[in-house]
């Protein structure tokens, strides 16, 4: 599919196209199935970003999502006028979500790991490995990766011992995979960690 | 029949086509989470959905078949690095990306979708409010939006998108004790029955470049059964020991314990082992994701306890490990 067909299937859902073109590309969704699964994907990534009920939309979050796509030379986005399906998200993120679909659903590339910032979602620390009590006084980083694959397994234990039985729980193995623990006898480089103590347990826990 | 009457009929129907989504959402909570539950074990599915976790954002592959040879799924990330996951009744492969080899493990037992035990949903309402929220469209399919909110800070909720007619999960998101989303994942496409393409079960390229070796994470029946020489002596409401397993020390004492916890949703898991020569330290808490993980070194073991769960909890409970007096 061409960078033009996906521009113009962004323009149709906002209502930015002309009428003869919006008539040829809704034939067209009726016969290309590949046209219309990328269609379908438009508006589901479109609410994922959207997102009423959680706010996940914002504007930083856009801002950074259409920083991204820029930097993955992903098509440009098409010109606005009047009024788009994005405006109750301060109008800011439809090419660049569009866009995002194309690098992400359509057309895989590494990445997009935006940069940190905090979004819809709390952020997070994905990029930091475990490092171990061993780990914390002698630093280097050959003992600092040995101490994040050793606690990168009890995170793997862990899965492992609640996939069966009564330790079954809802969890599944995505968040594994996307925190890519490090578990092999590959070298690991750790390049940072933090440590922070412990705040005081809460006092209505229960045996 | 006059104008006026076929207006108002055709305004009644209009009202219930409307209506349809909040009427879908109807029923018992428990029953929808055990129709999720089957329909995530025992339908053939697959689709394709984007995890976001703080400032990272995955495109992944999931196709999930369940035949007469058990469950094969094959899980396949889009984006990033190339990472692929293959489970079926020998058990589970993994490439977690450049540079690492493929791991495997006959004792791994975990699917890779989000499952619920039906057998322990009743014990859900101790810990978790439910409720049904607005319901809508996920990837192209009616869903019910059911909300399951923790009753205190010590574990996190879930908000589940279901799908109207099966109860497969559409779209979920992890949210905290006030609802702050944590993670969020969501099906951009999924088609489900006859329509999942088998061929996408075969390995990829991750799993054929790289060198197999075993992952030599402990076997789950090893060491199985007992009672545990270190435990908590507190935990949140609802928690419970689900699983214990350890291998013994040399000297016959107990060298390694491994303990889990849950309350039917969330888990944690206790490690307890045997550091003599450790000088006893406070503990210290990191966050990996949505995962939080508590480390402490005390009266001559390593307490490490790790889950899905808030910070307060694994601290709460590392802090208290204890031994425990026959």
């Amino acid at each position: 599919m061409s960078n033009e067909t996906r521009e113009h299937l962004s323009s149709l859902m906002d209502g930015e196209i002309s009428r003869d073109a919006s008539r040829f590309l809704v034939r067209r969704l009726g016969s290309d199935k590949d046209l219309c699964a990328t269609w379908a994907r438009y508006h589901v990534v479109r609410d994922c970003l959207r997102d009423p009920e959680g706010g996940y939309a914002r504007e930083d979050l856009c801002s950074r999502v259409r920083d991204a796509i820029e930097r993955e030379a992903a098509p440009a986005p098409s010109r606005r006028i009047g009024r788009g399906w994005l405006k109750p998200v301060a109008g800011v993120a439809i090419a660049a979500s569009v866009a995002l679909v194309a690098v992400m659903a359509v057309n895989p590339v590494p990445g997009p790991t935006l940069p940190a910032q905090p979004t819809g979602v709390a952020a997070s620390d994905t990029a930091e490995p475990f490092v171990s009590p061993q780990g914390r006084s002698n630093s280097t980083v050959a003992t600092r990766a040995a101490s994040a694959r050793s606690l990168d397994r009890y995170l793997l234990r862990h899965y492992q011992a609640t996939g069966a039985g009564n330790a079954r729980t809802f969890s599944g193995f995505v968040p594994v995979l996307v925190a890519q623990p490090v578990v092999g006898p590959a070298a690991a480089t750790v390049e940072d960690e933090t440590v922070q103590p412990a705040a005081e347990a809460a006092s209505d826990g229960q045996r | 029949m006059t104008r006026h009457s076929v207006s108002l009929a055709l305004a009644a129907v209009c009202m219930s086509l409307l209506q349809a989504p909040a009427a879908l959402a109807g029923g018992d909570p428990i029953e929808w989470l055990e129709r999720m539950s089957t329909a995530m074990s025992q339908m053939d599915y697959q689709g394709t959905f984007v995890y976001v976790q703080g400032d990272r954002m995955d495109t992944m592959r999931l196709t999930h078949v369940a035949g007469e040879n058990g469950v094969q799924e094959r899980l396949v990330s889009l984006t990033g690095s190339p990472r692929e996951v293959l489970r079926d009744a020998n058990g589970v492969r993994w490439a977690f990306g450049e540079g690492q080899a493929v791991l495997s493990d006959s004792g791994f037992k975990q699917s890779l979708f989000p499952e619920l035990p039906v057998d322990r949903a009743e014990a859900l309402s101790r810990s978790y409010a439910f409720h049904f929220g607005k319901s809508t469209q996920v990837a192209g399919h009616e869903a019910v939006r059911l909300n399951v909110l923790p009753r205190d800070h010590y574990r996190y909720g879930y908000a589940l998108w279901l799908e109207s007619r099966t109860g497969l999960l559409l779209k979920w998101e992890l949210v905290d004790s006030s609802r702050k989303p944590q993670a969020r994942l969501m099906f951009t496409e999924l088609r489900f029955g006859a329509e999942v393409d088998r061929d996408e079960l075969r390995p990829g390229q991750a799993m054929k470049s790289y060198r197999n070796i075993d992952s030599e994470l402990p076997a789950a029946t090893r060491g199985a059964g007992g009672l545990p020489h270190w435990a908590p002596n507190r935990l949140p409401p609802g928690f419970s020991l689900t699983t214990y397993r350890y291998q013994a020390g040399d000297d016959g004492g107990s060298a390694f314990e491994h303990l889990v916890y849950g309350d039917g949703l969330a888990a944690l898991s206790v490690y307890v082992e045997s550091a003599a020569d450790e000088p006893s330290r406070p503990g210290f808490t990191q966050k990996k994701g949505t995962m939080h993980a508590y480390t402490g070194c005390q009266d001559g073991v390593v307490v490490t306890v790790v889950g899905n769960v808030p910070a307060p909890t694994v601290e709460l409970v590392g802090r208290s490990v204890q031994r425990v007096n026959r």
